[in-house]
């Protein structure tokens, strides 16, 4: 049976045949919902386009599906009298299209907007790092991808996007990655491994950069070794 | 008959030859451990690789080896060891754990709490099972903790604070170097030293003694001793001192960059004779007038002798670089004529090592040289015979310590 305007007019004001009324039925449970007096639709259709047809189709079944089972688990009155009211189908109304289309279109200004505004905070956060402790026996910082125990009167920095480190008086530095830094006052380069714990330490006069790592401590002198120990209350 | 007779001694000269052969051939060649401890540890090297630690156990042949992961991250080569068990410290909580060597590895038996992360100075009362453990308490002002536990029970019969001044002027900082027992009485040897910059410290130019009633831990007497400073030095670590058979004590002072940095003053070797409570002020050999370094570690081989490990200061800048330099001498002391006889062994690297171990005359040295060879080296002491004993194939940097396990 050809589904045309007429026939759903009808359908919609209850003068239809049974056998009408199941086929409008049928046509309203597919999914195509073309017309069959629609030429365009029906001549017009190239390859691709009847691919991506056949895609809407598919997804239109799981969103049917989907609704479906919405409408099963909700149990609402015109639920149980009339099916077509959970039918997915699709609104033709223009104005109905442009409204979801300057919902879409607000929507992504606004996230876009909110990215913009706060990515150069969040930014800075992420990529750079500055502490400093000139009073307290020592302050501990923890970062998401490293902590750093700072002395009395040190100071650290770290562009993790540069990958430059700058570290005055004696600091503790647990990478929670593996790091390669640089430190541009001695001209050298750092690696910094994940899970070992470094005690970094910068002569104030001279900027000279002592780095070992917490397993080689055991081979500083006794004097030194405790000397650290007790800056950072590590007994 | 006469046929088996006649070709015995050629079986045995056969069987004689490849047992030669396979033993020396064995000596050069590195040595492939065995994936499990499957026989009775003789001997224990402790390795390091990129700061990762292990044991590798050797039997008393020298033949068979197996490497066993020590029982946590922190663990370090700052332990004692005795018939069997190995006490450490767990830098996490500060116990001192007393594990047991099984087929398995380390298992841990008991614990006591002490202070710090380490243990300064230890000493077995009259070579038993008591265990004696002195430990500076960090501080402002530092205190001298002490330990007495019976390790049958592993149980502390008396914990105690130490009448140990805790500064002389601004060297604040003390130092432990040496702690005895004998004749009911303790006898302790210590340091004070104080920072002078960022990392730069010195340490006073004496070495102090106190000898103290054990009971009481009383105060019985004090001797300044002017000719070097730093006496002893962390045991858990390194040996500074020994007993020679007549019972004299003799032990090394380290004024090097290494340890006390003061130095202009001498390493040297002195004594404390057998039932004095002082120090003896006209016997000292100076390792630095001989050899022009500091020395820091000293090992009683008996009959007199002794091997001194001393640094060489041409090859070293300071001590950022000192442990990982090839530098390291031996050298062997007659205590009598004060004479120090170098030995031709490789440069060795690590600042502080506790890497020689005596049975019989055979002296075995864990060397880690400039080939990169890591090996066990044997020098007897009869024969002055020095050769390669044992090269393990397993990556090291550092043979830290190897010890008899007794």
């Amino acid at each position: 049976m050809k589904i045309t305007k007429e026939l759903l007019e009808r359908y919609e004001l209850g003068q239809c045949t049974e056998a009408e009324a199941a086929a409008v039925s049928l046509w309203l449970d597919s999914t195509s919902l073309s017309l069959d007096d629609d030429d365009e639709l029906e001549t017009g259709i190239a390859d691709d386009a009847m691919d991506d047809l056949l895609i809407e189709q598919e997804m239109w079944q799981h969103i049917s599906a989907y609704m479906q089972e919405m409408a099963d688990k909700s149990n609402t009155p015109e639920r149980t009298e009339n099916n077509i009211v959970f039918k997915p189908a699709k609104n033709n109304d223009p104005t109905v299209k442009f409204a979801a289309f300057i919902a879409i279109a607000a929507s992504l200004l606004i996230i876009l907007g909110m990215g913009w505004w706060f990515y150069p905070t969040t930014a800075d956060k992420e990529h750079f790092f500055n502490a400093s402790n000139s009073d307290k026996a020592v302050m501990l910082w923890e970062e998401d991808s490293f902590e750093f125990t700072l002395s009395k009167n040190s100071s650290a920095s770290i562009n993790l996007q540069s990958g430059n480190m700058d570290v005055s008086g004696d600091v503790l530095f647990s990478p929670k990655k593996d790091f390669k830094l640089f430190d541009k006052h001695n001209n050298t380069s750092l690696d910094f491994r994940q899970g070992e714990v470094y005690f970094i330490s910068t002569d104030p006069d001279t900027s000279e950069l002592v780095v070992y790592s917490k397993s080689q401590l055991e081979y500083l002198p006794p004097i030194l070794r405790k000397h650290i120990r007790k800056q950072f209350h590590l007994t | 008959m006469r046929l088996f007779t006649g070709l015995y001694p050629i079986l045995y000269v056969v069987l004689a030859s490849s047992i030669i052969g396979f033993g020396t051939s064995c000596t050069h060649a590195p040595k492939e451990l065995e994936t499990a401890l499957n026989f009775e540890p003789a001997y224990s090297l402790f390795v390091s690789k990129e700061g990762v630690n292990n044991f590798l156990f050797v039997d008393s042949t020298w033949e068979h080896l197996a490497s066993i992961k020590p029982p946590h991250a922190g663990f370090n080569r700052e332990f004692i060891q005795r018939n069997g068990f190995i006490y450490s410290v767990n830098p996490e909580n500060d116990y001192l754990i007393q594990y047991q060597i099984t087929s398995t590895g380390l298992q841990a038996v008991d614990s006591i709490k002490v202070v710090n992360d380490n243990i300064e100075q230890y000493h077995w009362k009259n070579n038993s099972d008591t265990l004696l453990i002195s430990n500076v308490v960090h501080g402002d002002i530092e205190t001298c903790r002490f330990y007495e536990i019976d390790t049958k029970t592993f149980s502390l019969i008396r914990e105690a604070q130490l009448p140990i001044p805790p500064a002389v002027h601004d060297f604040s900082i003390l130092s432990l170097g040496l702690v005895r027992y004998e004749n009911d009485k303790l006898w302790i040897a210590y340091a004070y030293s104080k920072m002078l910059g960022h990392n730069e410290y010195t340490t006073l130019d004496t070495m102090y003694y106190r000898t103290l009633d054990f009971a009481s831990l009383r105060v019985l007497s004090e001797q300044k001793d002017p000719r070097s400073t730093y006496p002893g030095g962390i045991n858990t670590i390194q040996t500074y001192s020994g007993t020679a058979e007549n019972g004299d004590f003799y032990f090394t002072s380290g004024p090097g960059i290494a340890a006390g940095n003061n130095i202009e003053q001498p390493s040297a070797i002195f004594r404390k004779k057998n039932g004095s409570d002082e120090v003896d002020t006209t016997y000292m050999v100076n390792i630095s007038a001989q050899t022009g370094n500091h020395a820091y570690g000293f090992w009683y081989v008996g009959n007199g002798k002794a091997m001194v490990r001393g640094e060489r200061s041409d090859k070293y800048t300071d001590f950022s670089n000192h442990h990982a330099v090839y530098q390291f001498e031996y050298y062997l002391a007659d205590l009598a004529s004060g004479k120090l006889q170098k030995l031709d062994l490789p440069l060795d690297k690590g600042t502080r090592k506790e890497n020689v171990v005596q049975v019989g005359a055979n002296l075995y040295l864990a060397i880690d040289d400039e080939k990169e060879n890591h090996t066990v080296w044997q020098y007897n002491l009869e024969s002055g015979k020095i050769t390669t004993h044992l090269t393990p194939k397993f990556p090291i940097d550092y043979q830290l310590r190897l010890d008899k396990l007794k």
